[in-house]
Protein backbone atom coordinates (compact mmCIF):
# COMPACT_ATOMS: atom_id res chain seq x y z
CA UNK A 1 0.00 0.00 0.00
CA UNK A 2 1.94 3.40 -1.29
CA UNK A 3 1.94 6.20 1.23
CA UNK A 4 -0.64 7.96 -0.83
CA UNK A 5 -3.25 5.58 -0.29
CA UNK A 6 -2.56 5.11 3.29
CA UNK A 7 -3.06 8.75 3.87
CA UNK A 8 -6.33 8.62 1.83
CA UNK A 9 -7.56 6.00 4.40
CA UNK A 10 -6.60 8.02 7.43
CA UNK A 11 -8.21 11.09 6.31
CA UNK A 12 -11.26 8.95 5.63
CA UNK A 13 -11.05 8.15 9.07
CA UNK A 14 -10.54 11.44 10.76
CA UNK A 15 -13.74 12.50 8.19
CA UNK A 16 -15.85 10.00 9.22
CA UNK A 17 -15.07 10.26 12.93
CA UNK A 18 -13.69 6.88 13.03
CA UNK A 19 -10.75 6.65 15.17
CA UNK A 20 -7.61 7.73 13.92
CA UNK A 21 -4.62 8.24 14.84
CA UNK A 22 -4.18 12.09 14.89
CA UNK A 23 -7.47 11.81 16.47
CA UNK A 24 -6.98 9.97 19.33
CA UNK A 25 -3.74 11.37 19.92
CA UNK A 26 -5.62 14.62 20.22
CA UNK A 27 -7.70 13.67 22.91
CA UNK A 28 -4.50 12.55 24.90
CA UNK A 29 -3.60 16.09 24.96
CA UNK A 30 -4.54 18.27 28.54
CA UNK A 31 -8.29 19.31 28.74
CA UNK A 32 -7.73 22.36 30.02
CA UNK A 33 -11.38 23.97 31.58
CA UNK A 34 -11.77 27.18 32.65
CA UNK A 35 -11.21 28.21 36.49
CA UNK A 36 -13.95 28.22 38.60
CA UNK A 37 -13.28 32.38 38.89
CA UNK A 38 -14.15 32.06 34.98
CA UNK A 39 -17.20 29.25 35.89
CA UNK A 40 -18.53 32.07 38.34
CA UNK A 41 -18.39 35.09 36.36
CA UNK A 42 -19.95 33.19 33.60
CA UNK A 43 -23.50 32.14 35.48
CA UNK A 44 -23.49 35.61 37.43
CA UNK A 45 -23.89 37.51 34.04
CA UNK A 46 -26.52 34.86 32.85
CA UNK A 47 -28.48 35.25 36.06
CA UNK A 48 -28.08 38.83 35.95
CA UNK A 49 -29.54 38.99 31.92
CA UNK A 50 -32.29 36.99 33.67
CA UNK A 51 -33.07 38.98 36.57
CA UNK A 52 -32.93 42.14 34.55
CA UNK A 53 -34.73 40.97 31.48
CA UNK A 54 -37.13 38.40 32.53
CA UNK A 55 -40.25 38.81 29.84
CA UNK A 56 -41.83 35.92 28.66
CA UNK A 57 -40.25 34.79 25.30
CA UNK A 58 -42.93 35.57 22.29
CA UNK A 59 -43.36 32.41 20.19
CA UNK A 60 -44.68 33.85 17.09
CA UNK A 61 -44.74 31.83 13.98
CA UNK A 62 -43.37 33.04 11.31
CA UNK A 63 -46.48 32.80 8.62
CA UNK A 64 -48.48 35.10 10.73
CA UNK A 65 -46.53 38.28 9.46
CA UNK A 66 -46.75 36.83 5.95
CA UNK A 67 -50.61 35.67 5.31
CA UNK A 68 -51.26 39.51 6.85
CA UNK A 69 -49.36 40.96 4.10
CA UNK A 70 -51.18 38.56 1.88
CA UNK A 71 -54.50 39.54 3.22
CA UNK A 72 -54.10 43.11 3.11
CA UNK A 73 -52.38 43.11 -0.42
CA UNK A 74 -56.43 40.90 -1.08
CA UNK A 75 -58.23 43.27 0.27
CA UNK A 76 -56.73 46.16 -1.67
CA UNK A 77 -57.03 45.04 -4.80
CA UNK A 78 -60.79 43.48 -3.24
CA UNK A 79 -61.46 47.55 -2.94
CA UNK A 80 -59.42 48.62 -6.03
CA UNK A 81 -61.66 46.31 -8.29
CA UNK A 82 -65.07 47.20 -6.31
CA UNK A 83 -64.20 51.18 -6.90
CA UNK A 84 -61.97 51.46 -9.14
CA UNK A 85 -64.30 51.92 -12.55
CA UNK A 86 -66.45 54.51 -10.54
CA UNK A 87 -63.85 56.88 -9.78
CA UNK A 88 -62.25 56.31 -13.15
CA UNK A 89 -64.91 57.53 -14.72
CA UNK A 90 -65.36 60.64 -12.75
CA UNK A 91 -61.90 61.03 -13.22
CA UNK A 92 -62.04 64.10 -16.24
CA UNK A 93 -59.82 62.80 -19.15
CA UNK A 94 -57.71 64.53 -21.24
CA UNK A 95 -59.05 67.94 -22.92
CA UNK A 96 -58.92 67.21 -26.52
CA UNK A 97 -60.65 64.12 -25.81
CA UNK A 98 -63.66 65.09 -23.69
CA UNK A 99 -66.65 64.50 -25.50
CA UNK A 100 -69.59 67.27 -25.04
CA UNK A 101 -71.55 64.65 -22.51
CA UNK A 102 -68.25 64.80 -19.92
CA UNK A 103 -67.94 68.96 -20.17
CA UNK A 104 -71.56 69.19 -19.76
CA UNK A 105 -70.61 67.14 -16.38
CA UNK A 106 -68.63 70.53 -15.14
CA UNK A 107 -71.41 73.17 -14.69
CA UNK A 108 -72.47 71.81 -11.34
CA UNK A 109 -69.81 72.29 -9.41
CA UNK A 110 -68.76 75.81 -11.38
CA UNK A 111 -72.39 76.49 -9.78
CA UNK A 112 -71.33 76.04 -6.50
CA UNK A 113 -68.26 78.05 -7.11
CA UNK A 114 -70.49 80.86 -8.35
CA UNK A 115 -72.24 80.67 -5.41
CA UNK A 116 -69.30 81.08 -3.23
CA UNK A 117 -67.87 83.68 -5.38
CA UNK A 118 -65.07 81.31 -6.51
CA UNK A 119 -63.42 81.75 -9.91
CA UNK A 120 -62.65 78.25 -11.02
CA UNK A 121 -61.69 76.63 -14.47
CA UNK A 122 -65.42 76.03 -15.32
CA UNK A 123 -66.03 80.10 -14.90
CA UNK A 124 -63.11 80.98 -17.28
CA UNK A 125 -64.91 78.41 -19.72
CA UNK A 126 -68.16 80.40 -18.76
CA UNK A 127 -66.67 83.73 -19.58
CA UNK A 128 -65.54 82.13 -23.32
CA UNK A 129 -69.31 81.82 -23.69
CA UNK A 130 -71.03 84.58 -22.88
CA UNK A 131 -69.12 86.27 -26.20
CA UNK A 132 -69.65 83.07 -28.16
CA UNK A 133 -73.39 83.46 -27.74
CA UNK A 134 -72.86 86.93 -29.25
CA UNK A 135 -72.24 85.17 -31.99
CA UNK A 136 -74.41 82.14 -31.97
CA UNK A 137 -76.97 83.02 -29.74
CA UNK A 138 -79.04 80.02 -28.52
CA UNK A 139 -81.12 80.46 -25.57
CA UNK A 140 -79.42 77.84 -23.85
CA UNK A 141 -75.47 78.02 -25.08
CA UNK A 142 -74.64 79.99 -22.28
CA UNK A 143 -75.71 77.37 -19.85
CA UNK A 144 -73.25 74.81 -21.34
CA UNK A 145 -69.42 75.26 -21.15
CA UNK A 146 -68.09 75.65 -24.68
CA UNK A 147 -66.27 72.45 -25.37
CA UNK A 148 -62.21 72.88 -25.88
CA UNK A 149 -61.72 74.01 -29.28
CA UNK A 150 -59.96 71.03 -30.66
CA UNK A 151 -63.23 68.93 -29.81
CA UNK A 152 -65.40 68.42 -33.58
CA UNK A 153 -67.44 65.45 -32.95
CA UNK A 154 -71.16 65.47 -32.65
CA UNK A 155 -72.26 65.00 -29.41
CA UNK A 156 -74.22 61.43 -29.16
CA UNK A 157 -78.32 61.31 -27.90
CA UNK A 158 -76.89 60.82 -24.72
CA UNK A 159 -74.76 63.26 -24.09
CA UNK A 160 -77.05 65.82 -24.84
CA UNK A 161 -79.32 64.56 -22.69
CA UNK A 162 -77.13 64.43 -20.25
CA UNK A 163 -76.33 68.07 -21.68
CA UNK A 164 -80.14 68.93 -20.89
CA UNK A 165 -79.83 67.30 -17.61
CA UNK A 166 -77.20 69.32 -16.59
CA UNK A 167 -77.93 72.72 -17.81
CA UNK A 168 -81.18 74.04 -15.23
CA UNK A 169 -78.97 74.50 -12.19
CA UNK A 170 -76.42 76.63 -14.25
CA UNK A 171 -78.81 78.34 -15.61
CA UNK A 172 -80.66 79.16 -12.69
CA UNK A 173 -77.58 80.54 -10.90
CA UNK A 174 -75.52 82.21 -13.87
CA UNK A 175 -78.10 83.46 -15.85
CA UNK A 176 -80.77 85.49 -14.27
CA UNK A 177 -81.98 87.17 -17.25
CA UNK A 178 -82.66 84.76 -19.82
CA UNK A 179 -84.73 86.59 -22.46
CA UNK A 180 -81.58 88.79 -22.95
CA UNK A 181 -80.18 86.00 -25.33
CA UNK A 182 -82.59 86.77 -27.44
CA UNK A 183 -81.98 90.29 -28.12
CA UNK A 184 -78.50 89.80 -28.46
CA UNK A 185 -78.64 87.20 -31.01
CA UNK A 186 -80.77 89.76 -33.35
CA UNK A 187 -78.16 92.15 -32.80
CA UNK A 188 -75.72 90.07 -34.03
CA UNK A 189 -77.63 89.19 -36.94
CA UNK A 190 -77.34 92.55 -38.18
CA UNK A 191 -73.76 92.56 -37.58
CA UNK A 192 -73.05 89.59 -39.49
CA UNK A 193 -75.48 89.22 -42.19
CA UNK A 194 -73.26 86.72 -43.98
CA UNK A 195 -74.26 84.44 -41.27
CA UNK A 196 -77.65 84.71 -40.75
CA UNK A 197 -78.45 81.42 -42.28
CA UNK A 198 -76.66 79.56 -40.05
CA UNK A 199 -77.12 81.78 -36.97
CA UNK A 200 -80.68 82.50 -37.24
CA UNK A 201 -81.44 78.60 -36.99
CA UNK A 202 -79.35 78.68 -34.09
CA UNK A 203 -80.57 81.60 -32.64
CA UNK A 204 -84.57 81.40 -32.93
CA UNK A 205 -85.77 80.62 -29.57
CA UNK A 206 -86.11 77.42 -28.90
CA UNK A 207 -89.31 76.10 -27.46
CA UNK A 208 -89.22 72.36 -28.02
CA UNK A 209 -87.02 70.90 -25.12
CA UNK A 210 -85.68 68.50 -27.49
CA UNK A 211 -84.50 70.04 -30.24
CA UNK A 212 -82.44 72.95 -27.99
CA UNK A 213 -79.86 70.22 -26.94
CA UNK A 214 -79.18 69.54 -30.57
CA UNK A 215 -79.02 72.59 -32.24
CA UNK A 216 -77.58 74.28 -29.40
CA UNK A 217 -74.64 72.11 -29.88
CA UNK A 218 -74.91 72.33 -33.31
CA UNK A 219 -74.77 75.68 -33.29
CA UNK A 220 -71.66 76.05 -31.20
CA UNK A 221 -69.57 73.40 -33.15
CA UNK A 222 -70.59 75.58 -36.34
CA UNK A 223 -69.79 78.92 -35.11
CA UNK A 224 -66.72 77.82 -32.78
CA UNK A 225 -64.57 78.17 -36.07
CA UNK A 226 -66.14 80.76 -37.32
CA UNK A 227 -66.46 83.04 -34.09
CA UNK A 228 -62.92 82.41 -32.84
CA UNK A 229 -61.57 85.73 -34.15
CA UNK A 230 -64.49 87.34 -32.00
CA UNK A 231 -64.10 85.11 -28.90
CA UNK A 232 -61.89 86.36 -26.33
CA UNK A 233 -59.23 84.32 -25.35
CA UNK A 234 -59.57 82.45 -21.99
CA UNK A 235 -58.51 84.86 -19.31
CA UNK A 236 -55.90 81.92 -18.03
CA UNK A 237 -54.63 81.66 -22.18
CA UNK A 238 -54.51 85.59 -22.75
CA UNK A 239 -52.49 86.26 -19.56
CA UNK A 240 -50.09 82.94 -20.81
CA UNK A 241 -49.46 84.64 -23.78
CA UNK A 242 -49.09 88.15 -22.52
CA UNK A 243 -46.88 86.76 -20.14
CA UNK A 244 -44.98 84.75 -23.26
CA UNK A 245 -44.57 88.24 -25.23
CA UNK A 246 -44.76 91.36 -23.40
CA UNK A 247 -41.39 90.89 -21.94
CA UNK A 248 -39.45 90.17 -25.30
CA UNK A 249 -38.06 92.89 -26.30
CA UNK A 250 -38.53 91.93 -29.96
CA UNK A 251 -40.93 93.34 -32.18
CA UNK A 252 -43.74 91.04 -31.98
CA UNK A 253 -46.71 91.96 -33.54
CA UNK A 254 -49.70 91.97 -31.70
CA UNK A 255 -53.05 89.90 -33.70
CA UNK A 256 -53.42 92.24 -36.26
CA UNK A 257 -56.53 94.50 -36.33
CA UNK A 258 -58.73 92.30 -37.99
CA UNK A 259 -58.81 89.96 -35.77
CA UNK A 260 -59.60 92.92 -32.57
CA UNK A 261 -62.40 94.31 -34.64
CA UNK A 262 -65.10 92.20 -34.60
CA UNK A 263 -65.01 91.81 -30.93
CA UNK A 264 -68.54 93.77 -29.84
CA UNK A 265 -68.41 96.59 -28.18
CA UNK A 266 -71.66 95.56 -26.80
CA UNK A 267 -70.17 92.83 -25.13
CA UNK A 268 -69.07 93.99 -21.77
CA UNK A 269 -72.75 95.90 -21.29
CA UNK A 270 -74.46 92.81 -22.22
CA UNK A 271 -72.25 90.69 -20.33
CA UNK A 272 -72.84 93.41 -17.46
CA UNK A 273 -76.48 93.11 -17.91
CA UNK A 274 -76.91 89.13 -18.28
CA UNK A 275 -74.64 87.80 -16.48
CA UNK A 276 -71.96 88.72 -13.63
CA UNK A 277 -69.38 85.84 -14.97
CA UNK A 278 -69.25 87.31 -18.66
CA UNK A 279 -67.60 90.93 -16.77
CA UNK A 280 -63.80 90.23 -16.73
CA UNK A 281 -63.67 88.92 -20.14
CA UNK A 282 -65.34 92.30 -21.60
CA UNK A 283 -63.06 93.84 -19.07
CA UNK A 284 -59.73 92.81 -20.62
CA UNK A 285 -61.08 93.68 -23.73
CA UNK A 286 -61.25 96.87 -23.29
CA UNK A 287 -57.84 96.96 -21.44
CA UNK A 288 -56.49 96.11 -24.87
CA UNK A 289 -55.02 98.97 -26.92
CA UNK A 290 -56.73 99.45 -30.37
CA UNK A 291 -55.79 101.42 -33.30
CA UNK A 292 -55.67 101.78 -36.62
CA UNK A 293 -52.19 103.16 -36.87
CA UNK A 294 -49.84 100.67 -37.30
CA UNK A 295 -47.21 101.52 -34.94
CA UNK A 296 -49.54 100.71 -32.25
CA UNK A 297 -48.18 97.46 -32.41
CA UNK A 298 -44.86 98.55 -31.73
CA UNK A 299 -43.45 99.35 -28.07
CA UNK A 300 -43.71 102.41 -27.33
CA UNK A 301 -40.19 103.45 -27.91
CA UNK A 302 -40.17 102.12 -31.28
CA UNK A 303 -43.28 103.85 -32.16
CA UNK A 304 -41.78 107.57 -31.03
CA UNK A 305 -38.65 105.96 -32.66
CA UNK A 306 -40.73 105.82 -36.14
CA UNK A 307 -42.12 109.54 -35.70
CA UNK A 308 -39.11 111.14 -35.30
CA UNK A 309 -37.66 109.07 -38.89
CA UNK A 310 -41.14 110.60 -40.12
CA UNK A 311 -39.78 113.85 -39.45
CA UNK A 312 -36.88 113.20 -40.71
CA UNK A 313 -37.79 112.26 -44.18
CA UNK A 314 -40.58 115.37 -43.97
CA UNK A 315 -43.63 113.35 -43.47
CA UNK A 316 -44.50 116.00 -40.36
CA UNK A 317 -48.66 115.54 -41.11
CA UNK A 318 -48.23 111.81 -41.09
CA UNK A 319 -45.86 112.07 -37.57
CA UNK A 320 -48.19 114.46 -36.03
CA UNK A 321 -51.02 112.72 -36.46
CA UNK A 322 -49.23 109.17 -35.05
CA UNK A 323 -48.22 111.30 -32.47
CA UNK A 324 -51.58 111.83 -31.51
CA UNK A 325 -52.76 108.95 -31.67
CA UNK A 326 -49.85 107.24 -29.93
CA UNK A 327 -50.59 110.88 -26.95
CA UNK A 328 -54.28 108.83 -26.86
CA UNK A 329 -53.41 105.00 -26.46
CA UNK A 330 -50.77 106.42 -24.06
CA UNK A 331 -51.63 109.26 -22.22
CA UNK A 332 -49.76 108.69 -19.22
CA UNK A 333 -46.61 107.94 -21.09
CA UNK A 334 -43.35 110.90 -20.75
CA UNK A 335 -42.95 111.47 -23.96
CA UNK A 336 -39.06 112.76 -25.08
CA UNK A 337 -38.45 116.72 -24.68
CA UNK A 338 -38.20 116.56 -29.13
CA UNK A 339 -41.32 115.30 -29.33
CA UNK A 340 -43.74 116.43 -26.39
CA UNK A 341 -44.04 120.03 -28.15
CA UNK A 342 -44.46 119.26 -31.36
CA UNK A 343 -47.68 120.07 -32.99
CA UNK B 1 -33.01 19.55 34.11
CA UNK B 2 -31.08 16.42 33.01
CA UNK B 3 -29.33 14.47 30.08
CA UNK B 4 -32.83 13.98 28.95
CA UNK B 5 -32.88 17.44 27.16
CA UNK B 6 -31.10 18.29 24.55
CA UNK B 7 -28.86 21.11 23.97
CA UNK B 8 -31.15 23.09 21.89
CA UNK B 9 -34.35 22.68 24.27
CA UNK B 10 -31.86 23.89 27.45
CA UNK B 11 -30.91 27.20 25.34
CA UNK B 12 -34.74 27.71 24.92
CA UNK B 13 -35.67 27.04 28.88
CA UNK B 14 -33.26 29.53 29.20
CA UNK B 15 -34.22 32.28 26.75
CA UNK B 16 -37.58 31.97 28.86
CA UNK B 17 -35.87 32.40 32.07
CA UNK B 18 -35.24 29.17 33.14
CA UNK B 19 -31.51 29.36 34.65
CA UNK B 20 -31.27 25.49 35.64
CA UNK B 21 -31.15 25.25 32.08
CA UNK B 22 -28.11 27.65 31.80
CA UNK B 23 -26.31 25.51 34.40
CA UNK B 24 -26.96 22.50 32.43
CA UNK B 25 -26.20 23.84 29.41
CA UNK B 26 -22.20 26.08 30.97
CA UNK B 27 -21.71 22.61 32.10
CA UNK B 28 -21.93 20.69 29.13
CA UNK B 29 -20.18 22.97 27.11
CA UNK B 30 -17.63 24.76 28.88
CA UNK B 31 -14.46 22.48 28.45
CA UNK B 32 -15.33 22.04 24.74
CA UNK B 33 -15.86 25.80 23.97
CA UNK B 34 -12.73 26.74 26.45
CA UNK B 35 -10.42 24.32 24.61
CA UNK B 36 -11.05 25.17 21.13
CA UNK B 37 -10.34 28.80 22.15
CA UNK B 38 -7.77 28.06 24.14
CA UNK B 39 -6.07 25.99 21.16
CA UNK B 40 -6.40 28.63 18.88
CA UNK B 41 -5.12 31.96 20.72
CA UNK B 42 -2.02 32.37 21.63
CA UNK B 43 -1.91 32.47 25.46
CA UNK B 44 -4.80 31.94 28.33
CA UNK B 45 -5.63 35.48 29.27
CA UNK B 46 -6.85 36.41 25.26
CA UNK B 47 -8.76 32.66 25.58
CA UNK B 48 -10.28 33.68 29.08
CA UNK B 49 -11.37 36.40 27.52
CA UNK B 50 -12.75 35.40 24.58
CA UNK B 51 -14.78 32.75 26.38
CA UNK B 52 -15.92 34.63 28.53
CA UNK B 53 -17.38 37.19 25.61
CA UNK B 54 -18.49 34.40 24.06
CA UNK B 55 -20.92 33.71 26.89
CA UNK B 56 -21.95 37.41 27.11
CA UNK B 57 -22.98 37.75 23.69
CA UNK B 58 -24.70 34.21 23.52
CA UNK B 59 -26.68 35.79 26.94
CA UNK B 60 -27.46 38.89 25.10
CA UNK B 61 -29.43 36.84 21.48
CA UNK B 62 -30.99 34.25 24.33
CA UNK B 63 -34.45 35.79 22.66
CA UNK B 64 -33.01 35.57 19.24
CA UNK B 65 -32.24 31.85 19.82
CA UNK B 66 -33.97 29.77 16.53
CA UNK B 67 -33.04 25.89 16.58
CA UNK B 68 -32.30 26.05 12.96
CA UNK B 69 -28.47 24.09 13.84
CA UNK B 70 -26.97 22.39 16.38
CA UNK B 71 -26.90 24.73 19.85
CA UNK B 72 -22.76 23.92 19.63
CA UNK B 73 -22.56 25.00 15.98
CA UNK B 74 -23.84 28.67 16.83
CA UNK B 75 -21.30 28.82 20.37
CA UNK B 76 -18.61 27.88 18.22
CA UNK B 77 -19.53 30.15 15.71
CA UNK B 78 -20.16 32.71 17.83
CA UNK B 79 -16.33 31.83 19.25
CA UNK B 80 -15.09 32.04 16.00
CA UNK B 81 -16.39 35.28 15.05
CA UNK B 82 -14.48 36.50 17.62
CA UNK B 83 -11.07 34.80 17.17
CA UNK B 84 -10.91 36.15 14.18
CA UNK B 85 -11.71 39.38 15.34
CA UNK B 86 -8.96 38.93 17.70
CA UNK B 87 -6.45 37.85 14.76
CA UNK B 88 -7.11 40.84 13.35
CA UNK B 89 -6.29 43.18 15.91
CA UNK B 90 -3.48 41.35 17.80
CA UNK B 91 -1.03 40.37 14.83
CA UNK B 92 1.07 38.44 14.04
CA UNK B 93 0.49 35.74 16.27
CA UNK B 94 2.36 34.02 18.80
CA UNK B 95 5.56 32.24 18.45
CA UNK B 96 6.87 28.69 19.18
CA UNK B 97 8.32 30.12 22.38
CA UNK B 98 5.16 31.61 24.09
CA UNK B 99 3.69 27.55 22.85
CA UNK B 100 6.06 26.59 24.99
CA UNK B 101 5.20 28.70 27.67
CA UNK B 102 1.51 27.42 27.16
CA UNK B 103 1.98 23.99 27.08
CA UNK B 104 4.33 24.34 30.32
CA UNK B 105 0.90 25.80 32.18
CA UNK B 106 -1.28 22.92 31.05
CA UNK B 107 -2.62 20.52 33.15
CA UNK B 108 -1.10 17.13 33.11
CA UNK B 109 -3.19 14.39 33.75
CA UNK B 110 -2.44 13.11 37.36
CA UNK B 111 -3.70 9.34 36.53
CA UNK B 112 -0.92 9.38 34.31
CA UNK B 113 1.80 7.21 34.92
CA UNK B 114 5.45 8.28 35.61
CA UNK B 115 7.03 6.72 32.43
CA UNK B 116 4.91 7.45 30.01
CA UNK B 117 4.71 11.37 30.93
CA UNK B 118 7.85 12.24 28.92
CA UNK B 119 6.75 10.43 25.88
CA UNK B 120 3.38 11.66 26.11
CA UNK B 121 4.54 15.16 26.86
CA UNK B 122 6.95 15.01 23.67
CA UNK B 123 3.76 13.78 21.73
CA UNK B 124 1.64 16.35 22.96
CA UNK B 125 4.35 19.14 22.61
CA UNK B 126 4.91 18.21 19.17
CA UNK B 127 0.68 18.08 18.40
CA UNK B 128 0.95 21.56 19.65
CA UNK B 129 3.68 22.93 17.70
CA UNK B 130 1.71 21.17 14.79
CA UNK B 131 -1.12 22.77 15.71
CA UNK B 132 0.38 26.32 16.01
CA UNK B 133 2.01 25.73 12.62
CA UNK B 134 -0.92 25.67 10.73
CA UNK B 135 -2.63 28.72 9.33
CA UNK B 136 -5.43 29.76 10.86
CA UNK B 137 -7.94 28.80 8.65
CA UNK B 138 -6.68 25.64 8.62
CA UNK B 139 -6.19 25.20 12.38
CA UNK B 140 -9.63 26.30 13.16
CA UNK B 141 -11.20 23.25 10.55
CA UNK B 142 -8.74 20.75 12.78
CA UNK B 143 -9.77 22.01 15.89
CA UNK B 144 -13.75 22.37 14.59
CA UNK B 145 -13.44 18.56 13.84
CA UNK B 146 -11.81 17.42 16.69
CA UNK B 147 -12.74 19.31 19.55
CA UNK B 148 -16.25 20.72 18.51
CA UNK B 149 -16.65 16.79 16.68
CA UNK B 150 -18.47 18.87 13.77
CA UNK B 151 -18.90 17.44 10.36
CA UNK B 152 -18.06 19.49 7.13
CA UNK B 153 -21.19 21.02 6.70
CA UNK B 154 -21.21 22.58 9.99
CA UNK B 155 -17.70 23.54 9.96
CA UNK B 156 -18.66 25.20 6.58
CA UNK B 157 -21.58 27.27 8.17
CA UNK B 158 -19.29 28.36 11.22
CA UNK B 159 -16.55 29.41 8.46
CA UNK B 160 -18.40 30.57 5.84
CA UNK B 161 -16.55 28.62 3.50
CA UNK B 162 -17.41 25.62 1.00
CA UNK B 163 -17.99 22.28 2.13
CA UNK B 164 -14.77 21.46 -0.71
CA UNK B 165 -12.68 24.27 1.00
CA UNK B 166 -13.29 22.87 4.77
CA UNK B 167 -12.08 19.55 3.46
CA UNK B 168 -8.65 20.74 1.46
CA UNK B 169 -8.12 22.81 4.44
CA UNK B 170 -8.17 19.73 6.33
CA UNK B 171 -6.42 17.57 4.14
CA UNK B 172 -3.43 19.57 4.17
CA UNK B 173 -3.50 20.32 8.03
CA UNK B 174 -4.18 16.45 8.42
CA UNK B 175 -1.14 16.08 6.41
CA UNK B 176 0.81 18.53 8.24
CA UNK B 177 0.07 17.00 11.54
CA UNK B 178 1.14 13.62 9.85
CA UNK B 179 4.76 14.48 8.78
CA UNK B 180 5.32 16.32 12.05
CA UNK B 181 4.68 13.27 13.75
CA UNK B 182 6.78 11.15 11.13
CA UNK B 183 10.06 12.96 12.06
Amino acid sequence: MSNNQQFEREFEKFLNEEDSRIAALYRKLPRPEPDAKLDASVLAMARRAAATAPRPRAHTPRWIPALSAAAVVALAAGIAFRTGPTVWQQQPAPAAQKPVGENAAAPAPAAAHVETNQRTEADALKDQAAPQNAIAPAPRSDAVPAAPPAYSAPAGPETRALLRKMEPPVRRADAPAPQAFPKRAAQEQEKKPAETGAAAGASAPMQQSGAVGDLDVQARDRTRDESSQSIPERPALKAREEKTTRPMPVETPPPPPAREQPVPQSAPTDAAAESTIAAPAAKTLQRAPRSKDPNARLYPEHWLENIRTMLREDQRDEALRSLAEFRRLYPNYHLPDDLRDLK
Amino acid sequence: MGEAYSDEKLMLAYADGDLRAFDTLYARTRGMLYRFILRSVPDRASADELFQETWSRLIASRERYRVEAKFSTWLLQIAHNLIIDSFRRARPQAGAEETETVLRELDVPEHERPEQVLSDFEQRRRLQLALDGLPDEQREAFLLRVEGALGLAEIAQITGAGQETVKSRLRYAFAKIREKFAE
